[in-house]
């Protein structure tokens, strides 16, 4: 229904006040989802490190939600390699960067985060991703969950000699960070050979 | 007709964060994306969203804000400061399925700009934005460059030479 003019132009004086608000708000939570996404990215991080120290590979995949885990292509194998990567099941990690990504329709709401971490394990150094739907109200309330997962040695460089870009980097650059029903193949990453 | 705009007092003052976004977006749908990164010791993001600006028609906004410590203590609310010396220049162009309605380039870096359509009411699945943002610190642009790299989903493209930032969404 579109507001008449003189409703339209009260409504955007609303608006105006409402930016105006801002400064009258105080830190803190409005919205039921308005805590730090890097906390959130952390809390999924400390499961994922909890079921490798367990070497758990059925604590691990379910963590993936049930989206995730019906498209994933081999969950089973792609747990199998990951738990793999850490054989003494000891890690420490730290937090490069959470992207995250919001859709926002009538006070329902999407969240998906793009999490990278730098994991050290064993004496090496690794690049561990992964892409996270803590909430899904809008867009695929079935994919609530982790929903892909990833883990390399820790390299600044992303090309080969050849100049193609290395395997886990083109998997990271797979994902279509502004699509939330498919943002690419669910799932764990395993290296081809 | 195209609106424009860039950041108010009442943003200086009291900073930016997810709760405002919250509030504002009841009403109607819009998509929002934020980009954190580190550089010297304090936490940037880049945060952006496209959307319904309720009966103001389509629009969309990009945004450089920051807080004072590194990411790991970063927290929900975000300063705007227009004296920081490293903000970049933010332009964003908005379009429907077909052509621009709405574009922003200031001349000036600021912390925040917003385009918008009153005449425009599309569903915000047939917004498309291109934004950039022009950094003139070589280090920070470094610094977004090789974050963004790392993490999954990267959408940025990046230009070393202009030291310029891209992103379609």
């Amino acid at each position: 229904m579109k507001i008449s003019r003189v409703g339209g132009a009260l409504l955007t004086l609303g608006c105006l006040v409402l930016l105006s608000s801002c400064a009258l708000v105080p830190s803190g939570s409005l919205g039921p989802n308005s805590d730090n996404p890097q906390r959130k990215a952390d809390l999924q991080m400390q499961r994922i490190a909890a079921a490798v120290k367990d070497h758990d590979a059925v604590a691990l995949k379910g963590l993936f939600s049930p989206r995730a885990r019906e498209n994933a292509a081999d969950l089973d194998s792609g747990a199998d390699y990951f738990l793999s990567v850490f054989p003494s099941g000891r890690m420490t990690w730290k937090s490069v960067a959470t992207n995250s990504a919001y859709d926002v329709k009538s006070s329902k709401e999407t969240e998906e985060l793009f999490a990278a971490y730098t994991v050290r394990a064993d004496g090496r150094e690794y690049s561990l991703d992964f892409i996270d739907f803590p909430v899904n109200d809008v867009d695929d309330p079935k994919n609530v969950g982790l929903y892909a997962l990833g883990v390399a040695p820790y390299t600044t460089e992303h090309y080969a000699a050849d100049g193609t870009k290395k395997p886990f980097y083109v998997w990271l650059n797979s994902f279509q960070f502004d699509n939330k029903t498919n943002p690419g193949r669910a799932g764990i990453y395993v290296p081809e050979n | 007709m195209d609106q424009t705009a860039g950041a108010g007092q009442w943003q200086f003052t009291g900073g930016y964060g997810k709760p405002y976004d919250w509030a504002f977006k009841a009403g109607t749908h819009a998509e929002a994306y934020e980009f954190p990164f580190e550089y010297d010791h304090k936490s940037y993001v880049v945060w952006m969203w496209k959307g319904e600006y309720w009966n103001m028609g389509d629009g969309a906004e990009i945004e450089f804000l920051r807080q004072d410590v590194p990411l790991a203590k970063a927290g929900p609310w975000w300063k705007a400061d227009p004296s920081d010396p490293n903000l970049p220049k933010l332009t964003e162009t908005l379009s429907d399925k077909s052509s621009p309605i709405a574009s922003f380039a200031p001349d000036r870096a600021q912390v925040w700009t917003g385009s918008w359509n009153e005449n425009k009411f599309d569903p915000v699945s047939d917004l498309k934005v291109r934004a950039t943002a022009a950094f003139g610190n070589a280090e920070m642009f470094k610094a977004f460059k090789k974050t963004e790299e790392d993490v999954v989903g990267n959408p940025w493209h990046f230009n070393s030479d202009t030291k310029t930032a891209t992103i379609n969404y």
